[in-house]
């Protein structure tokens, strides 16, 4: 009689034990998946700010070009100063995204001098600036290659 | 240590000087740094965030302006430089820096 008391009491604790341990696997399979669709949202949202980032210096680098090769151009000088500003805001986005991706700190420093220093007073035209307009592109295509916008794969 | 908030000057930096247009560079220099530099030295920060944007003339005639017009020492400059953040875009403060620290500060030059 107390030989099948006991078996009946070690045979529900190993059902309490099978039920805990699919729980604990159920909870586990959880938390690794909610960490998974989390990176993948972190990823695709770091992405979509590389892709506008990337947008903002093509629109930049246009806008600069014009400036400095069209001697009566309609762009003024608040726009090449507010576009830089653009692209560094949304550079800006993706280094708060991902803190381990460096800002472009010397490039981005270089774009503006090559696009803005002087532009008040320096003679614009394609003739007197073809070498600046040269530096300019140097400078953002330094700037597009920076570590901060490389897309990488997703990674478990 | 006294803070300098160049949004308080101006949310629209101007040009290099005061005759291509309103809140210029050297402007700024003359209003607002050198009566800074001369009441606390080189013991000033500069807070560069909260505007629409620089051009690098009116940075580089702000602050390479201090040196060229010998407004300010090179410890007191080496110190400024120190003190320069904008959180909004660092780039901003490494120019600025390049400016102070760059003793000839001829850069400007170049672009003419």
């Amino acid at each position: 009689m107390a030989e099948a008391s006991s078996v009946s009491v070690l045979e529900n604790l190993m059902r309490w034990l099978v039920a805990l341990a699919g729980w604990f696997f159920a909870w586990f399979m959880w938390k690794a998946r909610s960490k998974q669709i989390r990176k993948i949202t972190d990823n695709t949202e770091v992405n979509k700010a590389i892709d506008t980032s990337l947008d903002k210096i093509e629109k930049l680098e246009d806008l600069v070009i014009a400036f400095w090769r069209d001697k009566d151009g309609e762009v003024v000088p608040e726009q090449l100063t507010s576009a830089i500003s653009n692209c560094a805001f949304y550079t800006r986005q993706i280094t708060n995204l991902q803190p381990s991706r460096p800002f472009p700190t010397k490039e981005l420093a270089e774009v503006r001098k090559s696009a803005t220093m002087n532009m008040e007073q320096a003679t614009r035209g394609i003739d007197q600036q073809r070498q600046r307009i040269g530096r300019f592109v140097r400078t953002l295509a330094k700037l597009r290659r920076a570590e901060v916008y490389e897309k990488r794969p997703f990674s478990e | 240590m006294k803070t300098i908030r160049v949004r308080e000057f101006t949310e629209f930096p101007g040009p290099r000087y005061r005759d291509l247009g309103p809140y210029s560079g050297e402007e700024f220099r003359e209003k607002i740094l050198v009566p800074a530099i001369k009441e606390h030295g080189g013991n000033i920060t500069i807070d560069l965030d909260g505007t629409f944007g620089y051009g690098s003339s009116f940075l580089e005639e702000a602050f390479g302006g201090l040196i060229r017009n010998k407004s300010i020492t090179t410890e007191q400059a080496n110190e400024l430089a120190s003190h320069i953040i904008s959180e909004e875009d660092p780039s901003l403060a490494e120019e600025v820096r390049s400016y102070l620290t760059d003793a000839s500060s001829n850069s400007q030059e170049d672009w003419l």
